[in-house]
């Protein structure tokens, strides 16, 4: 472009002008991408983690209500159902109250049928059918408490199940259904609380797809207007639920983004009017050497649209290196955080809402000053 | 220097360094200027007027050399009490007026008269006895861009004035004016020089002022080149 | 010595659009910031008053939040005799033992809540003194009918007067509602706790037990006191301690929210910088006539800084007349997996407000420091050679 010149020059014609223009769009812009991968990334987490073939079959109540142990073997009875795994939401605590993190205590017999895309640590599966009170941990967790396999640790029991549990960790989980989770023997956590035989969800694996609306149909027929009725659904439905509770964040998060855009539109046409402003007498005179209107406009625009590009690129990339450096340095948040990589569909939504304010934020005061009466113009004395 | 000297300079020296030349703006001039002369500075552009005016207000700094304004030796002052010095004893004219665009004739005028202690009544005196001197009292609530420039130049002369300055310095002050216009100012100078005894110096190249002033010191490319005395004014050397 | 206001503020109004969207700019800030504080606020406002002075909570020994508790009988027994604890008028302690459960009810917007469902005695109701019934009656023991709290009207199918309510095993009939001072019991539904245990085959166990002290009791002693005891085996707290605790997922808000304003601030700080060096660019022969004058540096300094000042005060203030209207909206809340479902009003209080406004303060002053320096240090000679 033979412009391209005259369009980088003028924009280095006040370099303190441009440069702030640019780090405050850069600023907004790091934010906007931030809170438009939100949803995304929630969404993500979920078509990554949800297994086309599981069904949670969990109580329709509520904790205070579970599900009997009998029911095991009466839902492993229906039609197309290859393996089910009780699981109890034990909820326990290791260490702090503000170090919770999600652990649960399931049958250990088919849980390698049940989740072979956990990655569960080789050996790891062996020695958790073979001892009781063995637990696998996910590999966040492994990191951030800085454990190693064959560590005891304990869990005081906190919600409904108000006993502590004393486990040996004999394996690692590296995809799980969370960066910070352990799973640990039922049968343990049932000696400890005196056999009541409770479950709160039963995990079915489907043999396929397909078979899954006619298994959900069967078990819920199969137990309504018993003492325990169930509720189930595919295993994205359920985790769909889970994350649906914080669904008043995305809107919050949807709305400040705009926010933040129509701020920076602001900042950005503020910059662009007065840069513009300035050069009133230059306009005119390269439209009397016989540049065009549309050709001026043209070039405003995109002296604007450049300044927001490098806000975007400048913006966008110190969200990606704070992502890196978060999932580099912290534990805590580091797995969930690497996964959080500022998703393609939200850089995209960066690049649009930075051309749309580059184009807007320019277009009144270019068009006004590429089409001002070149005579008047020249003979304005400031 | 005498105690009747308004101005002295001794042997001031005003260098400036560009790239690797040395530029004297001033070289080695030394001068003095009677209380009550109402003197004009000439001579070609580049000659170093506008540079001797900043040095004796202050503004600028000399290289070497003393610059003594009604005694005091301002080149020895810092900032702060140059401009507490500029406040009390200098009254300035410019080209262009340099009028506040956002404020009235009257708060233009008024502006010096904030840094000193008077109250707001005795203000109020001052800035009406000043525009009343240069005759543009009706105008008092005009703003700048509603007066022509020549009303401009003389609300600039009654802000220069109003606070009673030693010296009235005035930088080319009918450089932008029409004949008639310039004539009125240069009449209004000399009547304020005359009547209510103040010193005037002025630099210009207007030759039209040659029959106003006292004297003319002449100035060429940094160097003091001589003082005319001039006839009609009157007034020692 | 001061260069006077209206300098500053005629000087404000010449560059009209210019600073309108720069103000424009920072009032949205201060406005999200409003808004997110209003919802801290909130949060924390219903968690909190949800303590009353004077009740202490009695808990299992080594539990953090009620629902992870587990009391039995005897060990209730055992709390009612103590000393200072309140009676009523006839006499017996104002002890109340509760179970707090969470049922799962499906939200308007297709999820799943954490209803929050309370078993109380109704001595219950004389423990949680803020609790009075507004419509309807109290429900009576033994029977499936329950009390629901004010926020609760209309959330799920059957939240009403004489409506049923379906959980657990069975239906239960809504005979009142009640409230209780904004604080998160209005979010709860509070049922029979025999009615209740047997519905979820507790049998005798509680989640905890509230007590009311005596007139000027001291809550210390007795709380040392539970502790002390080693046949019972509990810990005590006071209501208020207690709430607070809970209200930590506030703080975590809180800091999300100022984190996010205060990224934005920077933003809108560029932009101010920008204007006013733009300002500062254009006003070059003013401030050099104004040195000329005698105005002291510092002067000039100050002017700027108030100009800038100004803009920022005011479009702090409209950023918080724009952000008022969220007091009018409530919403709700769930903490997590295991919380239950809160509903609060979003509050903008007057902290928040003299908050917002320093906000808006501190992004005029950083904004205009710059250029306002620039202006001071400006070459006086200089500027006025260029004209």
């Amino acid at each position: 472009m033979k412009f391209t010149a005259l369009v980088l020059k003028n924009l280095l014609r006040s370099k303190r002008r441009t440069i702030l223009t640019v780090l405050s769009i850069a600023v907004s812009l790091f934010i906007f991408s931030a809170l438009t991968s939100l949803p995304t990334v929630a969404n993500r987490v979920l078509a990554d983690t949800a297994s086309s073939v599981r069904i949670a079959c969990r109580t329709k109540m509520g904790q205070a209500y579970p599900l009997p142990e009998a029911y095991k073997a009466k839902i492993a009875e229906t039609p197309h159902v290859v393996a089910v795994t009780p699981d109890n939401f034990f909820g326990g605590i290791y260490h702090e109250v503000s170090d919770q993190f999600p652990n649960i205590a399931v049958d250990p017999e088919r849980i390698d049928v049940m989740w072979p895309d956990w990655g569960f640590s080789p050996g790891g599966i062996e020695q958790f059918k073979k001892l009781r009170t063995a637990c696998l941990v996910a590999d966040g967790t492994m990191k951030r408490f800085h454990l190693n396999v064959g560590q005891q640790i304990q869990l005081r029991g906190a919600t409904y199940y108000p006993v502590n549990v004393s486990l040996t960790i004999v394996g690692t989980i590296a995809k799980g259904p969370a960066p910070s989770f352990l799973v640990f023997r039922r049968d343990y956590l049932e000696e400890i609380e005196g056999r009541p035989g409770r479950v709160d969800n039963f995990w079915v694996r489907a043999d396929s797809s397909q078979a899954v609306p006619g298994i959900i149909q069967s078990v819920n027929a199969k137990f309504a207007n018993s003492s325990a009725e169930t509720q189930c659904d595919s295993e994205a439905v359920f985790i769909g639920g889970v994350i649906g509770r914080f669904r008043m964040f995305f809107t919050l998060a949807r709305i400040l983004g705009l926010i933040v855009v129509v701020t920076i539109g602001l900042v950005a046409a503020n910059a662009a009017a007065m840069s513009i402003r300035e050069r009133r007498n230059e306009i005119a005179v390269m439209r009397s050497i016989g540049f065009r209107s549309p050709l001026i406009l043209r070039l405003l625009i995109a002296e604007s649209v450049v300044t927001a590009l490098a806000g975007c690129m400048l913006g966008c990339g110190a969200a990606f290196a704070l992502l890196k450096i978060f999932s580099v340095t912290s534990d805590v948040l580091g797995p969930f955080v690497g996964a959080m990589q500022i998703p393609p569909p939200a850089l995209l939504e960066t690049f649009l809402a930075a051309i749309l304010i580059g184009v807007l934020s320019s277009y009144v005061p270019a068009r006004s000053a590429a089409r001002r009466n070149i005579v008047d113009t020249l003979r304005v004395v400031d | 220097m005498s105690k009747n000297d308004a101005v002295s300079l001794d042997h001031v020296t005003r260098a400036y360094q560009r790239d690797n030349f040395e530029v004297r703006a001033l070289d080695d001039v030394t001068l003095t200027i009677p209380e009550r002369g109402f003197i004009a500075i000439m001579g070609p552009s580049g000659s170093g007027k506008t540079t001797m005016l900043n040095l004796i207000t202050g503004i600028d700094h000399p290289t070497s050399g003393r610059v003594c304004v009604s005694n005091e030796e301002i080149n020895r002052m810092n900032e702060n009490e140059l401009a507490d010095w500029r406040a009390r004893h200098i009254g300035l004219v410019f080209q262009f007026y340099n009028l506040i665009p956002v404020l009235t004739a009257y708060e233009n005028v008024e502006l010096p008269l904030l840094l000193t202690d008077l109250p707001k009544n005795e203000r109020k005196r001052h800035v009406e006895a000043a525009l009343e001197a240069v005759g543009l009292a009706e105008r008092m609530n005009h703003y700048p861009r509603q007066l022509s420039g020549g009303q401009e130049q003389r609300v600039a002369i009654a802000r220069a004035v109003v606070t009673d300055p030693t010296i009235v310095v005035a930088d080319e002050p009918t450089g932008d004016l029409d004949a008639k216009s310039a004539e009125e100012i240069l009449t209004l100078l000399s009547h304020l020089n005359q009547q209510f005894k103040k010193t005037i110096v002025m630099v210009t190249h207007d030759s039209r002022a040659e029959r106003f002033v006292d004297a003319i010191f002449r100035l060429d490319k940094g160097v003091f080149v001589g003082a005319e005395n001039n006839l009609v004014g009157g007034g020692q050397q | 010595m001061a260069i006077p206001l209206k300098y500053s503020r005629r000087s404000l109004l010449v560059r009209r659009v210019s600073n309108a969207m720069t103000g424009g700019g920072m009032a949205l800030v201060v406005a999200v910031f409003v808004v997110i504080m209003a919802m801290v606020a909130g949060l924390a406002h219903t968690i909190q008053h949800s303590g009353s002075d004077g009740n202490v909570i009695v808990l299992a020994r080594g539990s953090s939040t009620e629902t992870g508790s587990s009391l039995r009988l005897d060990q209730f027994d055992g709390l009612k005799f103590l000393p200072t604890i309140r009676r009523d008028a006839a006499g017996n302690p104002l002890v109340s033992p509760e179970l707090a459960e969470q049922v799962l009810m499906p939200s308007p917007n297709g999820t799943l809540d954490n209803l929050a469902v309370r078993g109380v005695l109704p001595v219950g109701f004389a423990v949680h003194d803020q609790v009075c019934v507004v419509s309807g009656r109290i429900f009576t023991p033994g029977l499936s009918e329950i009390v629901i709290g004010k926020a609760l009207i209309g959330r799920y199918p059957g939240c009403n007067v004489g409506s049923s309510l379906r959980f657990g095993r069975r239906s239960w009939q809504v005979v009142g509602v009640f409230e209780a001072g904004g604080s998160s019991f209005e979010s709860e539904v509070w049922g029979d706790v025999h009615s209740l245990q047997e519905d979820a085959n507790r049998g005798t166990v509680f989640n905890s037990v509230r007590l009311k002290l005596a007139q000027a009791a001291d809550a210390a002693a007795l709380i040392q006191r539970v502790a002390d005891d080693p046949r019972i085996n509990l810990q005590a707290e006071a209501e208020s301690d207690y709430y607070r605790e809970q209200s930590a997922v506030a703080s975590q808000v809180r800091v999300l929210g100022i984190l996010v304003a205060g990224i934005m601030g920077f933003g809108a700080v560029f932009a101010a910088m920008n204007t006013m060096y733009a300002a500062v660019s254009a006003r070059t022969t003013e401030i050099a006539t104004l040195r000329a004058m005698g105005f002291r540096p510092r002067a000039i300094l100050t002017s700027f800084l108030v100009e800038s000042l100004v803009l920022a005060l005011a479009a702090g203030v409209i950023g918080v007349l724009l952000a008022m209207p969220i007091n009018l909206f409530s919403t709700s809340f769930n903490a997590g997996l295991t919380s239950a479902t809160l509903e609060f009003d979003f509050r903008v209080t007057f902290a928040i407000v003299v908050q917002a406004l320093l906000f808006a303060a501190i992004m005029g002053v950083a904004g205009g420091w710059l250029p306002a320096r620039r202006a001071m240090r400006m070459s006086v000679a200089a500027a006025l050679r260029r004209t």
